[in-house]
């Protein structure tokens, strides 16, 4: 395992950008597959539990994500970014997937997370508590909105790049993060803005 | 009906401005339409408004933790489905460049020692000012301590063991961390529990953290530092220079 990390380094080395480890794949490269994956696995799974909320999809969702990379490398184009690419089979995959199983919306796991703190080590960060009501808060968005506010402020993509990923127009992406940001001041009794020191 | 049509128009930009600001403070928007934003901002409180709003939406995304989830790892899976898709495609493989001989540790002196310098450029150009100026002051400090202690066994840079038949042990590397400026503790102690790693020391005032981590007999050095580069908390990562504690 470790050793294998080891020749990663090296391939990825090898593959320096997206495009030349993407055309190697394109020809049946394992080791540029690799790479791709290793470069990109950490941010889908994030980005597709984000969009979904579902633990127990994502990874699933993500080699399926990754399977097709590798089966549909010959039909990049390169008009797009290779990762807007990658980033739009990885949000249609995670939205038919919630439509498949038709729970939209499942709220986070909070236990999961609760585990994750200390009581003591969170007082020292006093808008904590107001981050963590937002964070909850923005699980309770559409799947659609909230894979436009992950991609602009998680993954920072622009607004054009974000219509290719989801396939719509820049109006449409422009109207969801609207609406999101509408929700959310709906949904936190404060709004948006943090509590004074 | 001229005073109506100036307020529609002036509604009318608001609208279109306020549309774009998320993609102003992701860094994304053009740069000419930085500059209407910015021009518009001046006048318009809502705006303003908007965009703190949007910072602390900015900031509770960034924040958000689901680092466990993303530690573990489904490559093997992935690929024996690929593989038994491309047994029917029978698509060439190219390995050879990989073989074991080619990993030799002089290369990886070389290509850690060519990484690293731009490396850590690039993470020293990032930096906010303030940051640069502690980070030149560390540099130094750790250049002056390792004129003073290079000790005379080999360098541990390479591969941490050379005689890796007796290691079926686990080794241990300090190294200095730098978590990004608004990252939670919470995200942190997270983020060391999947690393297997400690604390030891730290955070000194300017916020270096000295962690230990385990690593494998075989494994590179580079390797340990560039899989804590990649991590999205991580700042700058800098390995306590020689030492490596065998248990
Ligand atoms: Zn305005």
């Amino acid at each position: 395992m470790i050793a294998e990390e080891r020749e990663q380094g090296m391939a990825d080395s090898m593959f320096g950008d997206d495009p030349k480890a993407l055309q190697a794949v394109a020809e049946g490269d394992r080791e540029a597959f690799k790479v791709l994956y290793h470069r990109y696995y950490t941010k889908l799974i994030r980005f597709v539990f984000r969009v979904t909320q579902r633990t127990d999809l994502a990874e699933e969702i993500v080699n399926d994500v990754m399977v097709v990379v590798w089966e549909k490398a010959a039909t990049y184009k390169g008009t797009a970014k290779v990762s807007t690419w990658i980033f739009g089979i990885a949000y249609h995959k995670a939205i038919k997937t919630l439509q498949q199983w038709s729970r939209v919306n499942q709220p986070l796991d909070s236990d999961a997370l609760q585990l994750a703190m200390l009581p003591d080590m969170e007082r020292k960060i006093p808008d904590a508590q107001f981050s963590r009501d937002l964070q909850s808060t923005l699980t309770q968005l559409p799947a659609e909105q909230r894979a436009v506010v992950e991609l602009t402020f998680y993954y920072g993509y622009s607004y054009p790049e974000i219509a290719s990923i989801v396939s719509c127009p820049v109006n449409t992406v422009k109207t969801r993060m609207f609406h999101a940001r509408r929700k959310l001041r709906e949904l936190l009794p404060d709004g948006i803005e943090y509590p004074e020191p | 009906m001229k005073h109506e049509d100036n307020i529609r128009q002036l509604k009318s930009e608001h609208d279109s401005i306020e549309a774009v600001l998320p993609w102003y403070i992701n860094g994304t928007l053009p740069l000419e339409e930085c500059h209407q934003v910015e021009k518009h901002m001046e006048t318009c409180l809502q705006c303003r408004a908007a965009m703190t709003e949007l910072q602390n939406m900015q900031r509770a995304v960034q924040q958000s933790t689901d680092v466990a989830l993303v530690e573990r790892n489904n490559l093997q899976d992935v690929l024996s489905r690929i593989d038994k898709a491309s047994s029917t495609a029978s698509v060439a493989r190219k390995q050879q460049y990989l073989s074991p001989q080619k990993l030799s540790s002089r290369w990886s002196i070389k290509q850690w020692l060519t990484n690293k310098v731009s490396h850590y450029w690039r993470v020293f150009m990032a930096l906010p000012g303030g940051w640069r100026y502690t980070v030149v002051a560390q540099s130094l400090l750790l250049v002056l301590a390792g004129v003073m202690f290079t000790p005379s066994t080999e360098p541990v840079f390479t591969t941490l063991s050379a005689s890796s038949a007796e290691n079926s042990k686990q080794d241990n590397i300090r190294m200095r961390v730098v978590f990004a400026e608004d990252v939670l503790f919470r995200d942190i102690r997270h983020l060391l529990v999947n690393a297997k790693a400690r604390i030891v020391d730290g955070p000194t005032p300017s916020g270096v953290y000295t962690l230990e981590t385990i690593y494998a007999p075989d494994e590179v050095l580079q390797d340990v530092l560039d899989r804590w580069r990649a991590k999205a908390l991580v700042r700058f990562v800098e390995p306590v220079s020689n030492i490596v504690v065998r248990n």
